[in-house]
């Protein structure tokens, strides 16, 4: 009688403590994803208005995929007589990995929009996904804002 | 009874030391252990849950209220991108969504150059709002240009090839800029006005060529300078332009060192842009300055007066956001007064016909989508001088009032008629019979064969291809340490 209250006790307790496990591990993951996109946005806050663009516009079905996604994105090579930016900030599709050294893939949109009234803004939308096993999973943490020229 | 005693306290004793159903007590026990625990595990979890959900809803809050300020910054560059907005203006609250989130920005003025921007931004799923400030601070620059150096010159002419030819009986009495050769026929003439001497300067890109009897100032009443950078020819012989003798050129200097003075661009589709010319606003009458809403010469030929039989009107021409006063024309029919003001657009030819007789009050400049044609006795008179038949009675002062007349698709002019006006042409001028104009003629090609007669002025209104101007620009920029978060209230 004993050993089976005994048995029953433990199993609930193994139980609670996997799924704990399981959530913790996620929401860490995703307090790192958002860690992740913040920077991938801080980038884009440093640099002048001319130097926020992509390299490259497409990507693969996940990238194309997102609501974000635009046939005409802003793209270019350079911003002179500014310094050329970071790789990372005119890449549209990358695999990072997070200070918990997981992988995460930081996909990035660009895209001209003009307020009501206003002139022409950069939008730029980080979307940071999962990466299990070099496997894309869902995606964790995702920002929006937009850039216009008088900050710099 | 002490027997019955003993017995008892050793039945106690031996129950006391028994064993018997103490393990589920014990596993009672961890269990409950165990039930306190599981339940500190799913709050801790639970509570890890709920802070990363809404460090994430920050983040997107945050950065949604980001985005709001940046709307405002690119909205208020555009609206008050002159900084001429009055303090206390407002832009009132607009509001917006990013990528799930939503919020909403305003701003006030708080300075002469100075907007003060609040935005407020909300998570998507609503937990969470955000809300920045930050200020937009302005920068003037005042670039000026100078007038362009083609109306110190009465008569200009801008092309390179071919010979600007002058004939006629009557000397042209200004100075002289031609850019290719000068063919001075018959008795034409470049001389100095009545017993002036040493102010005119006659510049040839090209040759000098004289055929007949013309000649370049006399002895008694020698011109300034006369440049001829491709030389002189008389009669069909090369001569030497410093020798009077053999040129007829009679000079104080003499110089053949090229000059890099070409004529101005005159911005028809600039001043198109700048106007709504199918919709003035007239306090008298009506006029039509264009009928579409494309520069394209749809009006054909406007003829201005038609010969005084036009009635009065008084039209001014905004820009097209309606705040900025283009240009004003007006006429009226009972007193035969144009008045003029800032630039003035048709769309179309500008034909003054016949008895068009008038004279103009202001400063301003009319742009012809056209031909410019005179014919008859009409008569343009600058003020103070008052038409009287084809002529004008009275000597223009352009510092009382003065009228460009750019024509965008040259400039004829045939009859009695006088135009105290300054002559900006595209393409080809001419000037036969006793027309004349009498101010400056820039013109790219020309001939004359009356009596030419131009004179120089020294400011030219505003709207004129080449004129001085002012252009104060505002650069705004966001002002450093200025950005802050405040308390959601």
């Amino acid at each position: 009688m004993a050993m089976g209250v005994l048995a029953i006790a433990i199993s609930a307790q193994l139980a609670v403590f996997a799924s704990s496990y399981t959530s913790l591990s996620r929401a860490s993951m995703k307090g790192t994803a958002v860690t992740v996109a913040d920077k991938q946005m801080e980038t884009y806050r440093t640099l002048p208005y001319s130097c926020i663009y992509l390299a490259s516009a497409g990507g693969d079905g996940t990238y194309t995929g997102d609501s974000a996604y635009s046939a005409s994105q802003v793209t270019g090579s350079s911003c002179s007589p500014n310094a050329t930016p970071a790789t990372s900030a005119t890449t549209a599709s990358q695999t990072v990995s997070g200070p918990d050294n997981r992988s995460y893939r930081v996909d990035t949109y660009i895209v001209s929009t003009t307020p009501t009234g206003g002139r022409a803004l950069k939008k730029v939308t980080v979307v940071v996904h999962a990466v299990n096993s070099g496997v894309v999973g869902n995606v964790l943490a995702r920002e929006a804002s937009t850039f216009d020229q008088a900050q710099g | 009874m002490r027997e019955r005693i003993t017995r008892l306290r050793a039945r106690t004793d031996l129950r006391l030391h028994g064993e018997h159903g103490v393990a589920l007590v014990l596993a009672l026990v961890v269990m409950g252990s165990f039930s306190i625990m599981i339940a500190g595990v799913a709050t801790f979890m639970t509570s890890n849950e709920r802070s990363s959900a809404r460090d994430r809803d920050v983040a997107r809050a945050l950065n949604t209220a980001e985005a709001g300020l940046n709307n405002a910054l690119a909205v208020l560059t555009q609206q008050d991108s002159t900084g001429t907005s009055p303090i206390g203006s407002t832009l009132s609250s607009t509001s917006f969504s990013i990528d799930g989130g939503s919020g909403t920005y305003s701003a006030t003025k708080t300075s002469a150059l100075e907007w003060t921007i609040s935005a407020t931004g909300t998570s998507p799923n609503g937990s969470v709002t955000r809300k920045l400030e930050l200020k937009l601070d302005g920068t003037q620059s005042t670039q000026s240009t100078q007038q362009s150096p083609v109306y110190g010159y009465g008569f200009f002419v801008n092309a390179t090839t071919g010979c600007t030819t002058i004939a006629g009986n009557s000397p042209v009495q200004v100075s002289v800029f031609v850019r290719n050769d000068l063919c001075l026929t018959g008795n034409a003439a470049i001389s100095q006005p009545g017993v002036t001497s040493n102010t005119l300067t006659v510049y040839v890109g090209g040759k000098y060529t004289a055929t007949s009897n013309p000649y370049v100032g006399v002895s008694s009443q020698r011109i300034k300078t006369f440049t001829a950078v491709g030389g002189c020819q008389r009669q069909s012989s090369n001569v030497i332009c410093s020798t009077p003798g053999q040129s007829k050129v009679y000079s104080n200097a003499y110089s053949s060192t090229p000059s890099a003075v070409t004529k101005p661009t005159a911005d028809s589709a600039g001043v198109y842009a700048s106007g709504n010319w199918r919709n003035p606003v007239c306090s008298v009458g009506s006029f039509t300055f264009d009928n579409d809403t494309t520069l394209n010469a749809s009006l054909g030929s406007v003829d201005l007066l038609q010969s005084n039989g036009r009635p009065s009107f008084d039209c001014t021409v905004w820009s097209p956001s309606g705040t900025t006063q283009i240009g004003r024309l007006a006429w009226n029919a009972t007193t035969a007064v144009i008045t003029i003001s800032g630039t003035i657009l048709i769309d179309g030819g500008l034909t003054f016909s016949g008895q068009s007789l008038a004279r103009y009050t202001g400063f301003g400049s009319i742009y012809a989508n056209g031909p410019v044609t005179t014919s008859g006795q009409a008569a343009i008179c600058g003020p103070p001088a008052v038409p009287l038949g084809a002529t004008c009675v009275g000597n223009w002062d352009p510092a009382q009032g003065a009228l460009s007349i750019v024509g965008l698709n040259g400039w004829s002019m045939s009859g009695q008629s006088e135009f105290n006006v300054i002559a900006y042409v595209n393409g080809a001028f001419s000037a036969t019979g006793g027309a004349v104009v009498t101010g400056p003629a820039i013109t790219d090609t020309a001939t004359l064969s009356g009596n030419g007669k131009f004179a120089t002025v020294t400011t030219v209104p505003p709207g004129t291809p080449g004129a001085a101007s002012s252009v104060t620009t505002t650069t705004w920029n966001v002002l450093p340490g200025s950005w802050r978060q405040l308390t959601n209230a």
